[in-house]
């Protein structure tokens, strides 16, 4: 029987208790999910990853705050970060990358150590990404025609070093620097955030909303999606007064109930409810989904969904709402 | 399948190619019929094997014209239990969309194969190992690849008939990208795009060549694919173990000069035909199903009868 399956059984049983779905499913997937080494994997028994350890870390954190698996998982990662003070996606696979400022971050959320949130901090500020490099200045200069109409000075944070600023990456990487401690000396971090912060506000699509990253091709206007919406959202928070701010939280608000996945429907949560709109609730819509599908055991969305339901200390939430 | 041991060599030392082009009106007709009859002509060795379907899932689209259609999906997997296959998944890593079980909910393939938690992987989580390209087309040498399609006995390229904004045209080889995976390279998987889509398609086809390619043109996409184009009713599968014939053919199929694609030309050099006399249709002709697309102005020199 699937993770699952079995988490199913144990949550019909636990309806009759009232239990919410975060209760009786989704903490209970994650507890059941974890590895011997502390970490988690991007499915129950597979080899503990950087994304979803750092993703239970912050939904765990929130109820087990203090427990022998948070200081095990808190471990687990401080065991996976390079010397440089990036992470990789697993360990010993490839190069720093992304999952650098979301670990950052659960590391910030948890409160530690400083140490290893200073040297991700400092990576993340020497880690540029292809814009207002040569190579694309030149050929943005001498494109026949733009293939794609943005703002190559903005520099943002790429999935991959050394390639194109895309929406998710820079909207964490802005999302664990706000959280970075005043009494952290890292002078560079303030443009960066300030670069970054333009970059999404020029990639931003007509409608409003933003899609991975590229909001105009050959002329023809992109289509916003939900997850980098949100995150954007999430990152641009302290400028809830901006009409683009507006207008995608509006886009956001009509369009949350369209896409029927975990991760799309948590996100869209965090950031409606962090900008102050009241959301419909969504542990129905969750235990609908679930029910469905079991959310592909993916430790990713089950993580998500217990961060975005359940009541807490809140990383992603810091701005007074509108 | 592990890493493709299909040999790389010039067009002329290979053998001719055949590539099945079958009329199919619509996704009401009996898509299990048509694509088992095609395969049994193929003599696939499918008994036993761990085959893994590799549709092209790119975006929540319930209007079904962006992704490859979920009957096309149940019907090969259907083809390929009663063939004997021991075991047959359905993998794919979208690479506009980070979450994929909103794209599989969209397309409501659910309905179409059943609970998809054991039956679906998700090739942008899966673990993956490094793996050294066959060619050096970009300048990667290597890629981290999923297990899953590492593991497989065979791997089914099973893409949207699209043209692609970027590529002039995307069908079995493009659809590659999709098994690169994002939990390494991100969404998009823009490594790809900097080292040049084309190379970057021409070293993942060498290095994880599909075994078999069927291709969803019974409604496809013209102009400004891979997302925001028009239907456009094609009314064929499209279907082969030479996928670089079968994206030919389709091409062709599509008013296309696959000599004009870049990646085709390159990969016809190597890894399979793309010459009419290479390869031999079974079922309908290219003329009888021809049906040109709308491409967008940069591609125009694709189209017959244009340029020299």
């Amino acid at each position: 029987m699937s993770p699952s399956a079995t988490v199913a059984n144990a949550s019909n049983a636990n309806r009759d208790s009232d239990q919410g779905f975060v209760e009786s499913t989704c903490l209970p997937f994650l507890r059941h999910a974890r590895n011997d080494d502390g970490g988690w994997g991007y499915r129950p028994g597979r080899a503990s990853a950087v994304e979803p350890t750092a993703w239970c870390l912050l939904a765990l954190g929130k109820v087990d705050s203090g427990s022998e698996a948070i200081e095990a998982g808190r471990q687990w990662l401080l065991g996976a970060q390079n010397g440089d003070g990036s992470w990789p996606t697993w360990p010993g696979v490839g190069e720093g990358n992304w999952v650098t400022a979301l670990a950052g971050l659960a590391l910030e959320a948890l409160g530690g150590p400083a140490p290893a949130i200073e040297n991700a901090a400092r990576w993340i500020c020497r880690s540029h990404s292809a814009e207002g490099g040569l190579r694309l200045r030149v050929a943005s200069l001498f494109a026949r025609k733009k293939i794609v109409q943005q703002d190559f000075s903005l520099r943002g944070w790429s999935w991959t070093p050394g390639t194109s600023s895309w929406v998710e990456p820079t909207a964490v990487a802005l999302i664990f620097l706000h959280h970075l401690p005043s009494t952290l000396a890292l002078p560079e971090a303030a443009e960066r955030r300030r670069m970054g912060e333009a970059m999404l506000y020029d990639r931003i699509c007509l409608s409003g909303g933003w899609n991975l990253g590229n909001p105009k091709v050959y002329g023809v206007e992109g289509i916003p999606q939900l997850g980098p919406t949100a995150w954007a959202l999430l990152a641009l928070q302290e400028h809830s007064e901006r009409e683009e701010n507006r207008r995608s939280l509006d886009w956001l608000a009509r369009n949350a109930g369209t896409m029927n996945g975990p991760s799309s429907a948590a996100l869209a949560q965090l950031a409606l409810e962090a900008c102050g709109r009241p959301a419909a609730s969504l542990e129905q819509k969750l235990a609908e989904q679930f029910q469905n599908q079991g959310f592909l055991d993916n430790v990713v969305a089950f993580a998500q969904a217990a961060f975005a339901l359940r009541p807490g200390p809140d990383v992603l939430r810091w701005a007074k709402a509108e | 399948m592990a890493i493709s041991t299909h040999p790389l060599m010039p067009s002329t030392n290979r053998p001719p190619s055949q590539v099945a082009i079958r009329r199919v009106a619509n996704y009401e007709a009996d898509l299990a019929a048509v694509i088992s009859e095609t395969l049994a002509e193929f003599r696939l060795p499918v008994k036993g094997k761990t085959v893994l379907l590799k549709p092209n899932l790119v975006q929540a689209d319930p209007g079904l014209v962006i992704n490859t259609h979920p009957g096309v999906i149940a019907a090969a997997r259907e083809s390929f239990l009663r063939l004997g296959a021991a075991r047959v998944v359905i993998g794919e890593g979208p690479g506009n969309e980070r979450d994929t079980e909103g794209i599989l909910e969209a397309i409501r393939l659910r309905e179409w194969v059943g609970r998809l938690d054991r039956l679906f992987v998700d090739l942008n989580l899966d673990e993956v190992k490094k793996v050294a390209l066959r060619t050096r087309a970009s300048k990667l040498r290597e890629l981290y690849l999923p297990t899953a399609v590492l593991g497989a006995d065979l791997v089914v390229s099973m893409p949207k008939m699209k043209t692609h904004h970027w590529a002039g045209v995307t069908l079995s080889l493009k659809n590659l990208f999709g098994a690169v995976p994002g939990s390494c390279y991100g969404w998009p998987k823009n490594l790809l795009h900097w080292v040049g889509i084309e190379n970057a398609i021409l070293d993942l086809a060498t290095t994880i060549r599909p075994d078999f390619a069927i291709v969803d043109g019974i409604v496809a996409m013209e102009g400004n694919g891979p997302i925001q184009g028009t239907a456009k009713a094609a009314g064929v599968l499209v279907m082969g173990d030479d996928p670089v014939a079968v994206d030919a053919t389709a091409a062709r199929v599509m008013g296309l000069v696959p000599e004009r694609v870049g990646y085709l030309k390159k990969a016809g050099y190597v890894l399979g035909h793309i010459r009419e006399e290479k390869i031999r249709q079974i079922g309908e002709t290219v003329e009888g199903v021809r049906s040109p697309f709308v491409v967008l102005e940069q591609f125009r020199e694709l189209v017959e009868h244009q340029g020299s």
